[in-house]
């Protein structure tokens, strides 16, 4: 399926800042999934755009605004193909052989990174907790049908909410509240993960919403995020906790990170009053 | 030169010349204090006038004695202005520049707070005239180093204009506390106190043979061109710096630009102005207006410095 | 300064005959002169955990460190070539990685290392130079023998009391110094900023180098003031920088930005650029990694050295320099014991009393144990705290330390030392001769981190 994105985002100042320093993730990758086949960042006041990629490979924008502004805008534009193949979540190796792999000497080093706890996604003793629980709840075939279950159960107990939590919530917090937004999900999901010994990465991006009649609808379109897991002889698969749907062609991909600090989309620092507005504004559409 | 480097040093120029002038008045206070004798007027009044002390902090520190008021104007560390928080908020000044300055500097002002800093009120009321000396040595060590040993550069233009722009506004604030405190029944007493506090008699002396009047005092101290701590001859040279800081630099900003205009403006009267004039015109309404003008000034200056305040957006 | 049979060390034999004609109080006497000029030149560093302002000069011992030309030419080489090694091994970790694919190393052990940085990953640092100064800890036992004990590559500090070590000894004792043919300092400052300014991206010529430091409260403001001064660079906070379009300027007063092409940094790696690393902490230079990915700005030491001069890695030292220069270690490590490997932890559990046991993300001696001088329940506690976490932790078998005359009190005595060398790289490498020798200045003890009240001396090379 194809798609136009617009991603708007505005920042109004107080009074006059300066100096500020930028950096921008919201280009869509291109991999199996997808390929992004336009995509272009403007910035009002105008500024030099610097690129480079990431340890994740995730294309990353910076640009820097000397002189003096009160109204920053950050334009993201691209149109993006996604594959209309519907995901089929299934293991290729036995459970047993699953195990295996990943317990094996060469597996821990290939995927250390998304093993090891992170800032968002520290393994705490709730988590481990969590994690045996759901464990010991359930006997599982295969890798497939334990992520699948993992990620039923989590949108089963807890609740979307996003008033609830803020963007530097940690899981435990939201463990607490029993509720947040997609970002807690994915900490949540990826901390749950790696606790049990399975890679986990955080994905940022967006999720097609339709209204009732399939056309593209007119509300509000907001940025998601979700998980991938590696599963042995399958390779890095995805999850949404939140919704708890298959990563199908609804489903367009930003960037990939241990966990949120990896992938912020906008980023910025500046000389000047702290008091801000934040406007987002992002239309996805379906195109021809 | 880097905005931070040069607060640093402006505050140590500023805080450096407050040291000196508080050591000269309190020790001429204290000194003074015989002529109160037998008066209503509580002999430390004029003095806690002439420093500004906030009122929560007198509720606090009674100056009720000899000691305390020591205590509050020389030793408390939470009274700013005290001597020793001068001296901190300098040492501590001269210590973030301390690459920029002769090794000497640093180490004068580093020995002057190794000294003070073991002082107390009490100790020091044994031998008062002598503590008030060995500070007014330790602020002439000072000037001496810089003076001989200081390059003529950008950091030495910075260090003494806030030499200057503090020398200005202290004396202009002495003379009206002493004139607003006595009305026009300024005595010569009054403007004898006054002039030694300054350090002034003798200069007086060998510039005007007439009586001492305070139609004199005011024209010495302010309008003389010629006197080192006239509000005048320290507006002069706080010009000079500017000029030789920022004169060569074409493309000055607006801060730079009206900080001049206003340094040049201020000189330019006082040194037009004639003392009939002053007097016309109220001296106290006088003081007030030029003691806002340097405020002013000072402000100015420091927005050259442009240290801002850093904000992360959220996200 | 005596050998094991108490005969007098024949370098030592000068300064032995001076300090009988000296007289001890006279020794006195000028120790209390160096003192007083080193608390009124404000020598002094800022306890980590105590209040603000609280400041306190490092102890310094008057009898200098005497090294002969031998012993320091082998030092020398063994720190050259160890240098070599740890950088290369810095630019293959952030590059192709060969040392973890011909297995000598685990993947994990470098991708999960607290000071790896994946902003380093395939960033190009000009000149392939990451250490551009460090600093490399070594003991001799009592036989002689040099071994490292650690290796300091992120921003070692110590320099700043090489020099003025020397200055004062110079001063104060000017008839013992020139007594002897010591290696002199005078060119050190100036080696330290060539190495700085060769690093200037382009090869620029007259490049701009600053000293970034954290402000005057950190511990080692004195040294970086010192350094800067000493070099004539400036000495620049976080937010006297500006970076515009990956480029990075310093601010003048008078509106004017001036370009700097190197910036000498004694800030934590996770302070330099709140935009890439810790939003919370504006200490650092907004946007400084984008222009050094660009290629705009050096930095040294580059960030992401940490993890070469981990405890653990350390370990592996030796195998870098078979690896990456085909050559055998000159200079030995301190036997260590890895306690993640089951058979090493339970021999290093039964002979705690003979181990110095360290956690391997902390330094300047803390969390320590030091196993022939602890008592019953310190032992019992730290044996708790391995078995709780013993990835945490490395053993090290505890070495009878070189010891050195000491003046303590009105005695002189002998004290545990050991010895920082510095080594700077830039289009050349050079070893400071000498180096920082710490001293610690309890009987008995063996820790010399000043943090934990050990001193220095003046180190000769004769």
């Amino acid at each position: 399926m194809k798609f136009n994105i617009s991603h708007l985002t505005k920042y109004k100042y107080a009074s006059e800042i300066a100096d500020s320093v930028n950096e921008i993730r919201l280009t869509p990758r291109t991999n199996t999934h997808q390929t992004c086949l336009q995509s272009r960042i403007t910035t009002s006041p105008q500024a030099p755009i610097y690129t480079y990629e990431d340890y994740f490979k995730n294309l990353v924008y910076s640009f820097s605004v000397a002189d003096p502004h009160t109204l920053l805008t950050i334009h993201s534009e691209s149109i993006v193909v996604t594959s209309n193949e519907e995901p089929v979540i299934k293991s290729v190796l036995t459970g047993a052989q699953e195990l295996e792999e990943l317990a094996s000497e060469r597996f821990l080093d290939d995927y250390a990174e998304y093993l090891h706890p992170s800032e968002y996604t520290p393994i705490t003793p709730d988590i481990s907790q969590m994690a045996s629980q759901f464990e010991a709840s359930h006997t599982f075939a295969s890798l497939a049908d334990k992520l699948t279950a993992l990620t039923a159960q989590i949108k089963n107990d807890f609740t979307y909410d996003p008033s609830a939590t803020q963007v530097q919530t940690k899981i435990d917090e939201m463990i607490q509240l029993r509720r947040g937004v997609c970002q807690d999900f994915a900490h949540l999901m990826i901390a749950l993960c790696r606790t049990m010994g399975i890679p986990a990465r955080y994905v940022s991006g967006y999720q097609y919403i339709t209204d009732i009649n399939g056309g593209n609808a007119d509300f509000e379109q907001a940025s998601h995020a979700w998980v991938e897991a590696y599963i042995p002889g399958v390779g890095w698969t995805g999850f949404d906790p939140t919704n708890n749907v298959p990563i199908n062609w609804r489903y367009i991909i930003l960037a990939y990170g241990r966990d949120y600090k990896d992938i912020v989309p906008v980023k910025g620092i500046y000389h000047g009053t702290p008091q801000q507005k934040l406007d987002v504004i992002v239309d996805v559409r379906q195109i021809n | 030169m880097i905005g931070r480097i040069a607060e640093s040093l402006y505050w140590l120029g500023r805080y450096m010349e407050r040291i000196e002038n508080h050591a000269r008045l309190i020790d001429v206070a204290y000194h003074m204090q015989a002529n109160h004798m037998g008066q209503d007027l509580h002999p430390w009044t004029e003095l806690i006038d002439t420093f500004g002390v906030p009122n929560e902090l007198l509720l606090k520190n009674p100056i009720d004695s000899e000691s305390n008021v020591m205590q509050l104007l020389v030793f408390s560390r939470d009274y700013s202005n005290s001597i020793i928080s001068c001296l901190v908020s300098a040492r501590n000044d001269a210590q973030s520049v301390r690459e920029r300055v002769p090794s000497e500097l640093w180490e004068a002002i580093n020995g002057f707070y190794l000294w003070m800093k073991d002082e107390t009120a009490q100790a020091m009321l044994h031998y008062p005239h002598s503590f008030f000396q060995k500070i007014k040595e330790q602020t002439a060590l000072y000037q001496g180093i810089i003076e001989s040993t200081m390059l003529r550069g950008q950091e030495w233009h910075i260090l003494e204009s806030g030499k200057y722009i503090e020398r200005a506004e202290n004396t202009l604030r002495i003379l009206k506390v002493i004139i607003s405190e006595h009305k026009r029944t300024v005595d010569f007493d009054n403007c004898l106190a006054l002039l030694k506090s300054v350090s002034g008699f003798e200069a007086y002396r060998k510039c005007q043979t007439s009586p001492l009047t305070i139609e004199r005092m005011i024209e010495f101290m302010i309008l003389n061109a010629i006197f080192p701590r006239s509000t005048r001859f320290a507006l002069n040279h706080l010009n000079n710096h500017l000029h030789s800081l920022f004169h060569a630099n074409i493309a000055a900003s607006k801060t730079i630009q009206r900080v001049m205009r206003l340094t040049g403006r201020m000189h330019a009267q006082l040194a037009y102005m004639e003392i009939p004039e002053i007097i016309e015109s109220g001296i106290i309404s006088f003081l007030i207006e030029e003691i806002s003008v340097c405020n002013t000034i000072g402000q100015a200056i420091e927005t050259i410095f442009n240290t801002k305040e850093v904000s992360v957006l959220p996200f | 300064m005596f050998d094991a049979r108490g005969t007098i060390r024949t370098h030592y034999q000068k300064l032995y005959d001076q300090l009988q004609q000296l007289g001890t109080s006279e020794l006195i006497s000028r120790s209390e002169k160096i003192k007083q000029q080193m608390i009124l030149q404000g020598i002094t560093f800022q306890i980590a955990s105590a209040t603000q302002g609280a400041e306190r000069t490092i102890p310094f011992d008057v009898l200098p460190r005497i090294i002969p030309a031998n012993d320091w030419s082998m030092i020398e080489r063994g720190l050259n070539q160890r240098v070599r090694a740890l950088n290369h091994f810095l630019g293959d970790m952030y590059h192709e990685q060969r040392f973890i694919k011909d297995g000598l190393i685990s993947r994990r052990m470098i991708v999960n290392n607290p000071y790896f940085l994946p902003e380093m990953m395939h960033l190009d640092v000009p000149e392939n130079i990451y250490t551009a100064i460090s600093g490399i800890d070594l003991i001799r036992d009592e036989q002689g023998n040099y071994f490292v004990l650690e290796d300091n590559l992120r921003t070692p500090s110590g320099l700043s009391y090489i020099f003025k070590n020397r200055i004062l000894m110079m001063h104060y004792f000017p008839d013992l110094y020139f007594s002897y043919h010591v290696r002199g300092l005078e060119k050190g400052t100036q080696e330290l900023l060539t190495t700085l300014q060769d690093l200037a991206p382009n090869n620029k010529k007259d490049p701009v180098v600053v000293l970034l430091t954290p402000g005057r409260y950190n511990s080692a403001y004195f040294e970086h003031a010192f350094l800067a001064q000493q070099m004539g660079i400036d000495l620049v906070e976080g937010s006297d920088l500006r970076v515009i379009n990956q480029k990075v300027y310093l601010q003048t007063i008078s509106g004017r930005m001036k370009p700097v092409d190197v910036i000498y940094r004694r800030l934590d790696d996770s302070f330099l650029d709140p935009l890439a690393f810790n939003p919370n902490s504006l200490v650092g230079v907004p946007g400084l990694m984008n222009a050094y990915r660009a290629g705009n700005v050096a930095i040294a030491n580059a960030p992401g050295t940490g993890i070469a001069d981990d405890k653990l890695i350390y370990t592996r030292v030796p195998d870098m320099i078979r690896y990456y220069l085909s050559e055998e270690p000159v200079l030995k490590n301190v036997p260590t014991y890895s306690l993640r490997n089951p058979e090493e932890r339970s021999f290093v559990l039964d002979n705690l009393e003979k181990m110095v046991v360290k956690q391997t993300s902390l330094s300047g001696g803390y969390g320590m144990l030091m196993g022939p001088q602890a008592d019953k329940e310190t032992i019992k506690a730290f044996r708790a705290q391995i078995l709780g976490h013993p990835e945490s932790y490395i053993a090290q078998r505890a070495i009878r330390l070189s010891q050195s005359p000491t003046l303590s009190g009105s005695m002189i005595e002998s004290r545990t030392i050991d010895l920082r060398p510095f080594i700077f790289k830039g289009k050349q490498q050079v070893v400071l001769p000498g180096g920082l020798t710490r001293v610690a200045m309890e009987k008995g003890s063996l820790v010399v981190n000043s943090s934990q009240g050990g001193g220095s001396k003046d180190t000769w090379i004769v």
